[in-house]
């Protein structure tokens, strides 16, 4: 018998912007991004349905505050009406994009919506039979919340199947910003069945049972680092308080990110065919979804001079793009990124007396050496500090990792340009 | 690599000039200006790289002073080996080079650019062989080939000012600090005016909760107007209510108030005035058709008592229909008879006329018994064509006998000319076998005879070279053996390999033996002339020729014995060429003979075949002839037994009887013609006499006037009869009509009596049903019931109405009273109050309902707004792309950065030898005055620095000094280049004539300490350079240098 059975979902970023798209996109593709995380959240409200679960659980996220959108916060609250009306309950927490100081409509919440503040507070699944299942709540009351929010939670009834439902880095997790850490072990201390986590964007189960603590990842990839499917997790608890999950893609729009070695490839209808065949098997592997692509090309090969020509690789993506962001599901080839490298053997020729070779040293020594780092790091703060470009680059300017990519990069270019004088 | 020689076959003003050998370090070719030091230069420069293009700019050096153009520099490597360069004009313009050994062996032209260090010309130009003009000249610097040897610094380093510039471009096109088109500026600007936006789009959340809360306001106000509305409306509906019912009430009133005042009658009947009305109109109706139908009696008993004439024609009326049907045949059988006669006769005149035709004794029975049946006709076409076909067979046969006569006197003709020539013609005196013989004996001499001429030439030759031998031998007495004669034995050798060849056979072996033993004995004379040794006494040779003239006489011998005995069957003494010839003419002339013979025999033997054919021929054809008439015979005797067993004359041919059988066909068809036509007028004379007939009767009885012989009178009585029968029959109709109508207009009447009396009885009852006795009264009672019935409907009327209005029971009570109880007025006054009042609240609801369907439109468009969606996206992309711009950026900023730290480390460590060389130099030359030369990598520039620390550029320095430089840049060059390849000679023109003298000498010492690994040629036309150099070789501990006067 089942006890219980509820979708847990995270991170809808209601209304919240692809992100690291460098080219803009053609209306129609434009139009399905701009509404794919709409979309994904429908999906999951018809999933309740379908599944007649008893409840939706959202753990923080559903949207960015910042944004103040208006449409994602009316959205959301007709997606939980619905619910409402079909006898789904929901309960919602806040998380450091939408915390309870962020900026919010004035909006009517159905009476089946439990929104949690910013302590920890019990509401039972069933208000009829209180005993069946609660969730313990908390929200963000303002983005940043450094602190470890697990201790907050008070002693948990050990009759009845507890949820934990929380937005929180858990082992810090170096990808996310460190809000509300804790470790699996505080939550494994609390008592509570199961976790509903929310903030890591890539679905995870960090523990299978005593407690189940879950991460279901955000519902809609927004970023080229967010490839694969992104859903949401059906969860059934039998009477004996086993957890079940059976994860769900919900999203409508995937990111892919093929790599294409060119050593095979002679000429260039080669590559045109192998970026067409791989953004039909793209598309093939997506369930019916559209897909936004970004190539990377690498290895060593015939076709290197030739990418390096002007406007090569654009036409090579109006090329791919003219084929396949028309159609329905499209596939949309945001950018082509060229990490290939020339015929030449750089062990040899760095060896060598001339003046290439000084150049390849000096490459060599400027990773290497912190004196010559801090100057060119000099070098880029035209930029990089520009009183205007600053803000725009969120602050950000090149670290010693990135600083040694760049370097690389920088000696491809001019090795390309001492070949094409000595060519020319 | 060093110049030995230079030979000049024609270039400028030298003309078979030689210069050299040169064997010390240093050479100096001195002389007057215009001596030619510039060309000797120049054709050195030419010889080992080519002559230019010609064009306007060079000078073509033409051979001014006769030679051929070009001419030989003789060139020695490290090796000491020897190689002759050769270069004359040729079919490209760089002419013709040849490479050879000190031997005269050719050598491969890459030899030459291996002795050249692979250098180009320009190289060779800059670096080496250079004139005072050339001696400063950005050229040096901006050669490639030059520059490049700076610094060795391989690939790109020539351009990499132009790679700094690129990757400048490159930046500066995404960002430059102030820059304003950049393309990051462009996507900053587009995301400062998206912010923009976008914080008035932030907005709308707020206008959304001001809007809902309105919202509500609005709605909450607008529901009490509602209410209120709807309390008027109440009151506005009670007082219309009034106002409606006010007239109903007053028709109530008074009617209620009439009625009171009236008699009352109980009971009257319905609708009796109408009643009365309708039945006094029946009755005076009814009256009025009884008149008429009474009149209508009188006229038909009238009409029905007329008497009808001729009355019994009826009876015969369908003997009289006949006749009237009858009539138009008749009328076309009197007309047709007299034609159809006339016809009748011509019928009977063609078939006449046919009978005539076919003769007296044919007649018409003769006509219809006469056999056309389809058997005879094939009988007489079978006999027809049996008839004709002996016949063209016997004409055939004829013409082919005659024919065949005639080949047969012609090929007995030809036989016997044929004879006739054989017999005249000469009989061959020798046969095939014979000729063939002597022919074959006649080719065997003419081939010795051949060989024999040979080798007689051979013998003459060999005598010739013995007595050319005998002759020489006394000019080389007391002296080496003489090289002409070597020149003669090696040529005469050669010519007889030559012959040799040309002869074959075995005076090729003996040209052969010959010719390699005369070109062995020329080689062994040159040699031997090279020697002192004195030779006397015959000639070597003469005793190998002598021996092969012996040889060759006594072949002669032998050729010419074995001859004569093959010419004995021709009876020959001498066999020479004029005698062989005739023998070769009379085989010629005997096979001619035996051909011509052969020739006529088979021609006569041909002739003969062929007459004997034509006499078998011939008699063939005169037996077919015979069998044709034989056969032609037989068919017309066939015929002529048919024609008599059909009564037919024997001399008719098939084709007559043909034409007899289609003209009884139209002699039957013309009978048969007559004969219908008799038939035909038999029938019109009975139908003409069948109609007098029935005509005759009836006009007798109805006394219709008739002559039965005239058919015009016939016609007429047909007529009238009709007619008369036309006339008693409408008469006849006419009285059976009125009879009927007399029965019809009796019936009537006694129809129209009946209904009067209905009518009037009718008329009685209603008026006692009223209570009247007269129509008067009766209409006086049913006024006074009608005006009680209309008062009573209008009371009951009003009641209803006001009913309508308030509803029954109660509410109308109430509602009486209260028209009881008011008037127009005041009604009036309290409805225009209350709707003065709903007015004020509609006005008020419908502003507020437009104020709530714009703030229902404005929150529908808040909450569907999707610009804030795009424009965060745009957002997002522009972000991106500058984060992007920014990469790319800081590659390229790297990438200038990291060229510019490796050119810097590069010049810094790396000063190349090539400036060290020339630094010592120019310190040197200067004396110390400039201690450093510095070559910026990639740029063709050099600069120096003088003992002072100031660095200047080669403008800067006086004209001797910047050529001093240059000089030990090249210097510098010469010393590095050495390093690696074949050290070249360096030439000079005149490249110290701009240094004082302290700084001439140090150069010259310079040159002289060059010259330990250079060779050095000095081009002057200065005495006093001339002891500069014997100074500096003397300084510098070098060998006093060549001096080489050029005049």
């Amino acid at each position: 018998m089942t006890l219980l059975r509820f979708v847990h979902a995270a991170d809808l970023h209601l209304d919240s912007p692809f992100k690291g798209m460098k080219a803009a996109a053609p209306d129609n593709v434009s139009t399905s991004l701009r509404d794919a995380t709409f979309t994904a959240y429908e999906n999951i409200v018809k999933l309740c349905m379908e599944e007649r679960v008893d409840a939706l659980l959202v753990a923080g996220d559903v949207y960015d505050s910042a944004d103040r959108s208006l449409r994602a916060q009316l959205k959301f609250v007709e997606g939980l009406k619905h619910l409402d009306d079909a006898g789904i309950r929901s309960f919602i927490c806040h998380g450091n994009h939408d915390p309870l100081d962020g900026w919010e409509a004035r909006l009517d919440y159905p009476a089946g919506c439990s929104r949690f503040g910013a302590e920890f507070e019990a509401v039972p699944v069933f208000p009829d039979d209180p005993q069946l299942a609660v969730v313990h709540g908390i929200s963000y009351p303002t983005r940043e919340v450094r602190d470890n929010l697990v201790p907050r939670l008070g002693p948990v009834d050990p009759d009845v199947f507890s949820i934990g439902l929380m937005h929180a880095n858990v082992g810090n997790n170096p990808d996310h910003d460190p809000y509300a850490p804790c470790s699996l072990d505080d939550l494994r201390a609390t008592g509570v069945s199961y976790w509903a986590l929310g903030h890591v964007h890539t679905h995870d189960v960090l523990s299978e049972n005593s407690p189940t603590v879950v991460y279901p990842g955000n519902s809609q990839g927004r970023h080229a680092n967010e490839t694969g499917a992104r859903g949401v997790y059906v969860v059934e608890v039998d009477d004996s308080r086993n957890v079940h999950l059976d994860f769900r893609a919900i999203d409508t729009v995937r990111w892919e990110r093929p790599t294409l070695d060119i050593a095979s490839m002679q000429t260039e209808q080669d590559l045109r065919d192998c970026l067409h065949r791989s953004a039909e098997e793209a598309l093939s592997g997506a369930d019916g979804r559209s897909v936004v692509l970004r190539f990377t090309l690498e290895g060593r090969g015939a076709l290197y001079d030739s990418l390096r020509k002007q406007d090569f690789i654009q036409d090579l993506l109006d090329d791919l793009n003219g084929e396949w962001s028309g159609q329905s599901p499209f596939a949309w080839c945001e950018r082509i990124e060229d990490e290939t490298a020339p015929s030449f053997d750089r062990q040899e020729r760095v060896q060598g007396s001339d003046f290439l070779a000084e150049v390849l040293k000096t490459t060599d020594r400027a990773k290497d050496d912190p004196e010559l780092q801090a100057e060119l790091q000099d070098g880029l703060g035209d930029l990089y500090r520009h009183r205007r470009y600053r803000r725009l680059l969120d602050d950000y300017a090149p670290g010693e990792d990135e600083l040694t990519t760049l370097i690389d990069e920088a000696e491809a270019i001019v090795v390309d340009l001492l070949a094409g004088e000595r060519d020319a | 690599m060093r110049i030995r020689e230079i030979r000049i076959d024609g270039f400028g003003r030298f003309s078979g000039q030689d210069f050299g050998p040169f064997e010390r370090p240093v050479t100096i070719f001195h002389g007057p200006n215009e001596a030619g030091k510039s060309t000797l230069l120049e054709f050195v420069r030419r010889v080992l790289f080519g002559f230019p293009r010609r064009n306007a700019r060079t000078n073509a050096y033409p051979a001014i002073s006769g030679g051929s153009y070009g001419g030989l520099v003789t060139l020695e490597g490290n090796d000491g080996r020897i190689y002759n360069v050769r270069r004359t004009s040729g079919r490209s313009y760089s002419g013709e080079v040849s490479v050879t050994s000190q031997l005269g062996d050719p050598l491969p032209e890459s030899e030459l650019t291996t002795l050249l260090g692979h250098h180009s010309q320009d190289v060779f130009e800059q670096v080496f062989a250079f004139t005072l003009d050339e001696l400063y000249s950005d050229d040096l610097l901006s050669d490639a080939n030059v520059n490049g040897q700076i610094y060795s610094a391989g690939m790109g380093v020539t351009s990499l000012q132009d790679v700094m510039a690129s990757l400048d471009r490159s930046r500066n096109s995404i960002f430059r600090s102030g820059g304003s088109t950049q393309e990051i500026y462009s996507a900053a600007n587009r995301l400062d005016d998206i912010d923009s936006t976008l914080r008035e789009v932030a907005d709308n959340a707020a206008r959304y909760g001001a809007l809902t809360e309105r919202l509500q306001q609005v709605e909450s106000e607008l529901e009490s107007l509602a209410a209120r509305r709807r309390t008027l409306q109440t009151l506005h509906g009670r007082q219309t209510r009034l106002q409606n019912a006010w007239d109903s009430w007053n028709d109530l009133v008074s009617a209620e108030q009439e009625l009171s005042a009236l008699p009352t009658i109980e009971d009257f009947p319905t609708d009796g005035l109408n009643r009365l009305e309708k039945l006094e109109e029946r009755v005076r109706i009814a009256r009025q058709e009884l008149e008429t139908a009474s009149s209508r009696v009188r006229d038909a008993k009238q009409a029905a008592d007329v008497a009808v004439p001729h009355v019994a024609i009826l009876k015969n009326s369908s003997d009289i229909r006949r006749l009237q049907n009858g009539r138009t045949a008749f009328d076309g059988s009197v007309k047709d008879l007299p034609e159809r006669e006339t016809e009748l006769e011509g019928h009977r005149r063609t078939l006449a006329e046919t009978l005539k035709d076919l003769g007296p004794d044919w007649d018409e029975v003769r006509l219809e018994e006469f056999d056309l049946s389809i058997a005879v006709r094939q009988e007489i076409t079978q006999h027809g064509e049996r008839l004709r076909e002996a016949s063209a067979e016997l004409s055939s046969r004829r013409a082919t006998l005659t024919q065949d006569s005639t080949a047969l006197e012609e090929a007995i003709e030809s036989e016997g000319r044929a004879q006739r020539e054989l017999e005249a013609a000469a009989k061959p005196g020798l046969d095939g076998e014979e000729i063939r013989q002597r022919r074959s004996l006649a080719r065997t001499l003419r081939s010795q005879l051949d060989e024999i001429g040979r080798r007689r030439q051979n013998v003459l030759n060999l005598r010739s070279q013995l007595e050319g031998l005998q002759a020489a031998v006394p000019s080389g007495e007391g002296k080496g053996p003489n090289t002409t004669v070597a020149a003669l034995s090696f040529i005469v050798g050669i010519a007889l390999l030559i012959g040799g060849a040309v002869l074959g056979g075995t005076a090729l072996f003996i040209g052969i033996v010959a010719g390699i033993a005369l070109g062995g004995v020329g080689v062994y004379l040159f040699v031997a002339s090279k020697s002192a040794a004195a030779v006397t006494g015959e000639s070597p040779l003469a005793g190998p020729i002598r021996e092969s003239l012996r040889l060759a006489e006594a072949e002669v011998q032998d050729l010419q014995s074995k001859m004569s005995d093959d010419a004995a069957p021709f009876g020959l003494e001498e066999i020479n060429e004029s005698s062989l010839l005739g023998v070769e003419e009379s085989i010629d002339e005997e096979e001619s003979k035996l051909r011509d013979w052969a020739r006529l025999k088979d021609a006569r033997n041909t002739a003969g075949d062929l007459a004997k054919q034509r006499q078998a021929r011939a008699e063939d054809s005169a037996t077919a002839v015979q069998n044709a008439t034989e056969r032609l015979d037989a068919a017309n005797r066939q015929w002529q037994e048919w024609l008599q067993s059909r009564g037919l004359l024997e001399s008719f041919t098939p084709e007559t009887v043909d034409v007899l059988q289609r003209q009884v066909e139209l002699g039957r068809s013309r009978l048969e013609d007559v004969r219908s036509w008799q038939t035909r007028i038999k029938a019109i004379e009975k139908d003409i006499q069948e109609y007098v007939e029935a005509v005759e009767p009836l006009a007798t009885a109805f006394d219709v006037t008739f002559d039965a012989g005239d058919y015009r009178t016939v016609a007429a009585a047909a007529d009238r009869l009709v007619e008369l029968l036309e006339e008693v029959q409408e008469n006849d109709r006419n009285r059976t009509d009125a009879e009927a109508e007399l029965d019809e207009a009796e019936r009537v009447f006694q129809d129209r009596k009946n209904v009067l009396e209905k009518a009037e009885e009718e008329l009685a009852q209603l008026l006692r049903s009223g209570g009247a006795e007269e129509a008067e009264a009766f209409r006086a009672r049913a006024g006074l019931y009608q005006r009680r019935s209309d008062l009573e409907d209008k009371s009951r009327d009003a009641l209803d109405r006001l009913q309508r209005i308030s509803g029954p029971g109660e509410a109308l009570d109430r509602l009486k009273d209260d028209l009881a109880n008011s008037d127009p007025q005041s009604m009036n006054d309290e409805i225009s109050n209350l709707e003065l009042e709903r007015d004020a609240v509609d006005a008020e609801i419908e502003q507020l309902s437009t104020e709530l369907g714009s703030i229902r439109n404005e929150l529908d468009s808040l909450v569907s707004e999707e610009e804030s969606s795009r424009l965060r996206m745009e957002r997002s992309t522009l972000l991106e792309q500058i984060s992007v711009h920014a990469h790319d950026w800081a590659r390229l900023t790297l990438a200038r950065e990291l060229l510019e730290e490796a050119r810097r480390k590069f010049e810094r460590e790396r000063q190349p030898g090539v400036v060290r060389h020339a630094q010592k130099f120019f310190a040197d030359i200067t004396e110390g005055r400039y201690r450093q030369v510095y070559a910026p990598l990639g740029e063709q520039t050099i600069t120096v620095t003088d003992a002072d620390g100031a660095t200047k550029q080669p403008s800067e320095l006086s004209r001797g000094t910047r050529e001093q430089l240059f000089l030990s840049l090249r210097f510098g060059l010469i010393r590095e280049l050495g390093q690696r390849t074949e050290p070249l000679p360096v030439i000079v023109d005149e490249v110290l004539v701009n240094f004082d003298p302290e700084r001439a000498l140090r150069a010259a010492v310079s040159f002289a300490k060059l010259s330990e690994t250079n060779q050095v040629l000095v081009f002057t036309c200065h005495p006093s350079v001339v002891d500069l150099f014997r100074q500096a070789t003397s300084e510098a501990g070098i060998e006093a240098p060549d001096e080489v006067s050029i005049t």
